[in-house]
């Protein structure tokens, strides 16, 4: 499990970026990590890494400070936004760089996947387009087979067949073995059909987090008119997180699973419609609740 | 520290990898310049190479290639997007400094061992004299050089931001400790200079000739930016020369930089990159710093004495000033802080110069000469503490034509004034008095008292040898007195105290020796001849200088002749020397090479027979008279 315990970090003395930032990431899960551009998800995950260093507090991994622990290293793979590769370097190079530092690395992943995804692993990689880069790099640090993988914009530049292939790749890698994910992007819906948990950062803290399944299992959008009058404290017993009401039809964001259905029934409806919600729409009404803004978070 | 827990094999060996082309570059080129070098040196026919011209191409180039390979292995820390991957790999920062160090370590090993090889292959097998131990020296002269020069630019590396800003710090490094040790030399005024006092009427009149203060005869200027220039940038922190001390204190200082490199690297913050200093007031501290040497130099260069100049030196240490910005940042801004900073410096700058430009005069008194040390013929480092002597030599005519003048070492040791410096005066007042001292002082030349059993190389007339036999020939010859240096000198080096060593030597001291010379010149005239039609010339006591062209003529229309003369050489190569000899000069690789043709009567009958056989050849006659009329008499006294 990784563990971050009141993370500080500023780079100029007006500002910190990460603002005693505590969080907990479970194991073998995909935690994605959202936040407007500048918040600070980088930064996060250069300080788990261990690439940058932060002014207080500290990261633990299973336990163990993360902080320069070459053990722990070698089970962490990081693939940060702007990719770095040796000049004149190919795949095959590149991934062979990787094979001597990782110890389980797996370069038949690499050559097969390649094959798949039709790279020429012999070619410089500078000739590549930015796309087939962040393949190249994708695929180096799945084939580290380290149990901590750290994704920073982890589908910038991949086409959707593309982006596919890989969610499925880290999908496939996680049921081999107890692998954890953390990602980080600017755009919930990237990252909604793939994570199991999202954190949403904003002013160098974890806003909100939570475990996605259990969102979606809680949280519904539901039309609702009754015969006689009513208005919002109707619903009074509900954990309802938006109320509108339109003529005598009003919508509602409750969150209280299937107990609030069962409320609802009782209530004999004339109409009583439950909607789908999106990741995105429960963000935003989570945040509402909160008393923020969505669109100045995301 | 458990170092090896520390250094990664495996990251190193990938680190070279991705490297190799630019590595391979930078370790060939000091072999290869060098070489080139050696090459040249021959071909120019100059074959004894001093330590300082053997470490030419290796000081300039020290400038430039640990501060290279440094950026190879440690510039990563410049780019963000290089940060994230170098340290984000399974290594810490600990292992990936100790490795990339060690790593760069290795290369300059490599680098200065294989330009020292080749410098033993040099000296192997051509006719340079290069003593090994003098190759040793170079070798753990320049492995610590080199390595200091890496642990400056390492350090730099790991306290800058980007490339251009590293190269400033760097310099600034190197001139921190020579700035605190040569202060005094380095705010000196051009004009400062030193007078050796005195009072005598000699000196008044010298005085007036060198314009100097009434009584005063000035030996010495001080030309204080050149000085540091030089031992900041050449041949800091070494004084030109092969010293142990020296050698050690610069490892120390290379140790101390290596630790604070690796304290700088390991707390340094990584996101600091692609900028000159986070940090501005650091920034603009650094910028002011590197201002103090630009206008050293620029006072150096334009003499700044009149406003006028002033003008000129404020104006480009301006725009040093803002091209500064332009060159680490890429722009220029705050403009008005900029130029607040300037004027300030400025300030400061002069305010200090002058102070100490007044306080650094020297004023050396006669009294405070402790010695002057001379090289005057067979006395190599002469070192006279008479003060009567001193006094005569000081109060001599200040001669700047060195052809005609003897140079002289003046040595200054007492309370506040510490100095060595050269002055030159005229050789007929220097040879007199400097004769004089040694006879009155019964001091034996060099050539007797060296122990010739530890000379490492002679030479003569492309005779390159060292020979156990000669050296015992050489020592037992050493005290026998010969007025007439006649036949061949032999030059003899040897290294001694880390500096190659020369003495002439005249083989007419000893018959054995001129006769066992005579053979080995003789065999290696042979071994070169081949197909060649050597030149004679007659040589001799008692004889006269005439040149046989006649001979060469014949010879290479008539084979027949030729293998005679040549039958003849390789019949008479091991005659003991006479008073009477010819030389045979054969063009061989870069110069000549010689035969002593010791049995003349022998010879001469050969000639003549052959000439006999020519007699009505026109040519043959032509040469002949020429020869005749051209040729000079000369007489030696001449005997072993």
């Amino acid at each position: 499990m990784i563990e971050l315990k009141k993370l500080r970090k500023s780079f100029t003395k007006q500002k910190d970026v990460l603002q005693e930032l505590t969080c907990k990431i479970p194991d073998n899960a995909i935690y994605g990590l959202v936040g407007a551009n500048g918040v600070g998800k980088s930064t996060l995950l250069r300080i788990i890494n261990s690439i940058y260093q932060a002014d207080s507090g500290e990261v633990l991994i299973d336990g163990e400070n993360a902080y320069e622990n070459e053990t722990l290293k070698k089970e962490m793979v990081f693939v940060p936004d702007d990719l770095f590769f040796f000049s004149s370097y190919s795949l095959h190079q590149m991934a062979k760089f990787y094979e001597a530092l990782y110890p389980k690395f797996d370069m038949s992943l690499v050559e097969e996947e390649a094959k798949t995804l039709n790279l020429d692993i012999k070619q410089n990689i500078t000739s590549f387009s930015k796309g087939m880069k962040r393949q190249c790099a994708l695929l180096c640090a799945i084939a580290t087979n380290a149990k901590y993988l750290f994704f920073d914009e982890t589908f910038d530049g991949l086409d959707p067949v593309i982006r596919k292939h890989f969610k499925n790749l880290l999908v496939k890698q996680m049921t081999k073995q107890d692998t954890t994910i953390i990602m980080t992007s600017h755009n919930l819906r990237e990252l909604e059909d793939i994570c199991d948990n999202l954190g949403i950062l904003y002013k160098g803290k974890i806003l909100f987090e939570g475990e996605v399944d259990s969102l979606k299992t809680n949280m519904f959008k539901v039309q609702i008119s009754l015969k006689e009058d009513f208005n919002e404290k109707t619903f009074k017993g509900l954990k309802v997180l938006s109320y509108k009401k339109v003529g005598k039809v009003a919508t509602l964001i409750i969150e209280d699973g299937e107990k609030a259905k069962s409320k609802l029934a009782k209530l004999k409806p004339v109409i009583l419609d439950y909607l789908p919600l999106t990741l995105e729409e429960m963000f935003i009404y989570q945040m509402e609740a909160l008393g923020y803004e969505f669109n100045e978070i995301l | 520290m458990n170092l090896t827990k520390y250094f990664n094999f495996k990251f190193l060996k990938e680190n070279f990898k991705q490297a190799k082309g630019i590595l391979i570059f930078f370790i060939s080129v000091l072999p290869i310049i060098t070489t080139i070098y050696l090459v040249f040196i021959l071909l120019g026919g100059n074959y004894v190479i001093y330590f300082s011209e053997l470490s030419l191409i290796s000081y300039i180039l020290a400038l430039i290639v640990p501060f290279v390979i440094s950026f190879i292995l440690f510039g990563f820390v410049f780019k963000k997007k290089s940060v994230d991957f170098y340290l984000s790999q399974p290594v810490n920062r600990k292992t990936i400094f100790i490795t990339n160090f060690l790593g760069g370590i290795f290369i300059i090993l490599g680098i200065i061992a294989l330009t020292s090889i080749i410098m033993v292959i040099f000296s192997l097998t051509t006719d340079l004299v290069m003593p090994l131990a003098m190759i040793l020296d170079y070798f753990i002269f320049f492995v610590v050089t080199y390595l200091f020069m890496f642990s400056v630019a390492t350090l730099a590396i790991c306290l800058s931001g980007n490339l251009a800003t590293s190269l400033v710090v760097t310099l600034l490094i190197l001139c921190t400790l020579p700035f605190l040790k040569f202060t005094n030399r380095l705010f000196a005024q051009d004009n400062t200079k030193v007078y050796a006092y005195c009072s005598s009427e000699v000196c008044e009149a010298l005085s007036k000739e060198n314009g100097s203060p009434l009584g005063y005869n000035q030996i010495y200027s001080i030309t204080p930016v050149e000085n540091y220039m030089l031992t900041t940038v050449v041949s800091y922190p070494f004084a030109g020369k092969y010293q142990t001390s020296n050698v050690i204190y610069t490892l120390v200082i290379m140790l101390i930089y290596s630790s604070l490199g690796f304290v700088a690297f390991t707390k340094r913050k990584m996101e600091n990159n692609e900028c000159s200093f986070k940090n501005n007031i650091v920034y603009y501290a650094v910028k002011c710093l590197t201002l103090l040497p630009f206008v050293l130099i620029l006072y150096r260069i334009i003499a700044a004495e009149g406003f006028g100049s002033w003008l000129m030196l404020a104006f480009l240490s301006l725009i040093y000033f803002f091209a500064y910005d332009l060159i680490t940042k890429k722009q220029i801004d705050n403009f008005i802080l900029n130029f607040n900073l300037f004027v300030l410096s400025m300030v400061a700058f002069h305010g200090v110069y002058f102070t100490w430009s007044m306080i650094s005069h020297k004023d050396i008194y006669l009294k405070d000469i402790d010695a002057i040390t001379v090289d005057y013929q067979d006395y190599k480092n002469l070192e006279i503490t008479d003060k009567n002597y001193i006094e005569r030599l000081v109060t001599s005519t200040i001669e700047e034509d060195y052809r005609n003048s003897l140079r002289l070492t003046v040595n200054v040791k007492s309370a506040n004034k510490e100095f060595v410096s050269h002055f030159n005066i005229k050789d007929s007042d220097g040879n007199n008095i400097i004769e004089e001292y040694i006879e009155e002082n019964n001091i034996a030349s060099d050539t007797s008292k060296l122990d010739y059993e530890k000379i490492d190389i002679v030479v003569a007339n492309q005779l390159k040898t060292h020979d156990a036999k000669l050296n015992k020939l050489l020592n037992d010859a050493k005290n026998k007195e010969v007025k007439d240096r006649g036949f061949t000198t032999l030059m003899l080096y040897y290294y001694e105290n880390h500096e190659l060593k020369e003495i002439e030597f005249p083989v007419a001291k000893s018959k054995e020796l001129a006769s066992y010379v005579s053979k080995l010149m003789n065999q290696k005239f042979m071994e070169n001849l081949n197909n060649q039609i050597p030149d004679f010339y007659t040589y001799a006591t008692y004889d006269y200088l005439r040149s046989l062209p006649a001979l060469e003529y014949i010879l290479e229309k008539d084979a027949e002749c030729k293998k005679e003369v040549i039958e003849f050489l390789k019949e008479h190569q091991n005659d003991d020397v006479t008073d009477k000899y010819y030389y045979a000069y054969i063009h061989a690789k870069y110069d000549d090479m010689r035969y002593i043709i010791n049995d003349t009567e022998a010879f001469d009958k050969l000639y003549q027979k052959i000439l006999d056989k020519y007699k009505d050849d026109i040519n043959v006659q032509h040469y002949l008279k020429a020869a005749e009329n051209s040729s000079v008499k000369e007489d030696y006294d001449y005997q072993y």
